[in-house]
């Protein structure tokens, strides 16, 4: 097996280089991106963790066998996370159904975040403001709750959820615009006081 | 959050089922496919647009009143419906060939999509300019039986001359007084087109396809107000039969071709639009 320390210094780009000679060399950056996928999967699915890994699994074999469709114009995190993306909306589609629930741990930033960007205020009981935004999260249309997701609970830059989607960018930032706007109206319908 | 040994189990998994990466060969054929059926779609959407400008390209100026007095049968005639409906068919394999090719999602839908339409009416311009769409029609009337071909459905939109349309072949007499002409279905008309605007290049000869319009005056007696060549003056088609028709006519009548072809041509020249 692969220790650890041989793939710390590498890109991910040379691990793809080295996988494609080494099969062994996947073993770094699965265990580069477990954690990071597996809690995306979760965030935009709330599946439990048994499905998560199926997903995962799923996810990590399919970007193994189309490796040599790996394009160096990306970055490999976006092509990993797409694939990933595609695998949890096709189990939403064996499942008939896309489950409502945004899993959103309390630390996360998501809500400060989302609060700085639509500027509501937040109460003074916090857990009771993230308890409230969660709600309205989950009520929100699919496509704008994977944007914020990828904007805010991940981090991702308007190009990386540009090739994570597959959408263009313009397309990106009108989802994302929207999607603040559908939170905030959603927020205030929900009884949340806003800054302005 | 999961995952004990996660790697291991991905590698035990992928040895297992004995899972390696395709080739790269795989997604270059992939790909090109992908381009081929793009290029492919714009083509047979340009051949569309070239069959459509030489249908649209055979609408005579001048004959603008028969068109609002019988709009249905011009249509029917006129609109290529098959080939417009092919053009948006392959618009759109076009557009989603081109949606799967990799990196195109960086570009909006309207941006495919106009760039496949654009890339067809290009492609369709220049075949129209050197007489593909023409060809391309009579080539799929031929294959085709259930498919009217254009020439057809013209005869057909011609042949109504108690709607005031007549068309068929010069027999005898002449462009500028009386004509005797045999309709498409072998029935002799006396046609009186001494009051007719001439509308294109007509060179009267025997054998010459023309299209009249104006009025039923009795049986298989004709008074046009209009006098059309069998195509519109100026479309390829027209300047081949013309060249033909004139060799043939030199041929035949030495004498008198160079006469009348000439007189004819002069007249035209005067009345033409």
């Amino acid at each position: 097996m692969i220790e650890h320390g041989h793939c710390a210094e590498k890109t991910d780009e040379e691990l793809v280089a080295l996988t494609l000679q080494d099969r062994e060399m996947y073993a770094c950056l699965i265990r580069r991106y477990e954690a990071p996928l597996a809690r995306y999967v979760w965030r935009i699915s709330g599946y439990s963790d048994d499905d998560i890994a199926d997903i995962l699994q799923n996810a990590f074999i399919s970007a193994y066998r189309n490796l040599n469709d790996f394009d160096p114009s990306l970055k490999f995190s976006s092509w990993l996370y797409r694939i990933a993306h595609n695998e949890t909306i096709s189990q939403h589609r064996k499942r008939h159904a896309r489950p409502q629930t945004i899993a959103v741990e309390e630390g996360d930033d998501v809500f400060e975040l989302l609060a700085s960007e639509v500027d509501v205020v937040r109460d003074a009981d916090r857990k009771m403001t993230a308890r409230r935004i969660r709600e309205v999260l989950e009520t929100m249309d699919p496509k704008y709750r994977d944007v914020l997701v990828l904007k805010f609970l991940e981090d991702k830059d308007y190009r990386e959820i540009s090739d994570i989607l597959q959408k263009p960018m313009g397309t990106i930032a009108t989802l994302i615009n929207r999607a603040k706007k559908q939170f905030r109206e959603r927020v205030e319908a929900g009884g949340i006081l806003l800054t302005n | 959050m999961i995952m004990k040994d996660f790697s291991k189990d991905i590698l035990h998994t992928i040895e297992e089922r004995d899972i390696a990466p395709l080739p790269r060969w795989i997604f270059l054929m992939r790909q090109t496919a992908l381009l081929g059926g793009f290029v492919l779609s714009v083509l047979i959407g340009g051949v569309s647009v070239s069959v459509i400008l030489f249908a649209l390209g055979d609408i005579d100026p001048g004959a603008e009143r028969m068109i609002r007095m019988h709009p249905g049968p011009f249509l029917i005639t006129y609109l290529p419906y098959v080939w417009v409906l092919t053009m948006i068919a392959f618009g759109i394999i076009a557009y989603y060939d081109m949606r799967s090719i990799k990196g195109a999602y960086r570009y909006r839908a309207v941006t495919i999509l106009s760039a496949s339409i654009v890339a067809s009416i290009i492609v369709g311009g220049v075949l129209h300019t050197v007489g593909a769409g023409r060809i391309a029609e009579r080539r799929f009337a031929d294959v085709v039986p259930q498919y009217q071909a254009f020439e057809t459905r013209k005869m057909h939109l011609w042949m109504r001359p108690e709607d005031g349309m007549l068309a068929g072949v010069i027999v005898s007499g002449s462009a500028t007084s009386t004509l005797v002409l045999e309709d498409f279905s072998g029935i002799r008309w006396t046609v009186d087109v001494s009051d007719a605007v001439q509308r294109g290049w007509i060179l009267g000869d025997f054998g010459e396809r023309v299209r009249v319009a104006g009025s039923l005056t009795g049986p298989a007696v004709f008074h046009a107000t209009d006098i059309f060549p069998w195509t519109r003056r100026g479309s390829v088609i027209n300047r081949e039969q013309g060249m033909i028709r004139d060799e043939v006519f030199s041929r035949r009548f030495p004498d008198e071709s160079g006469q009348q072809g000439m007189m004819l041509r002069e007249r035209n020249l005067h009345l033409a639009p």
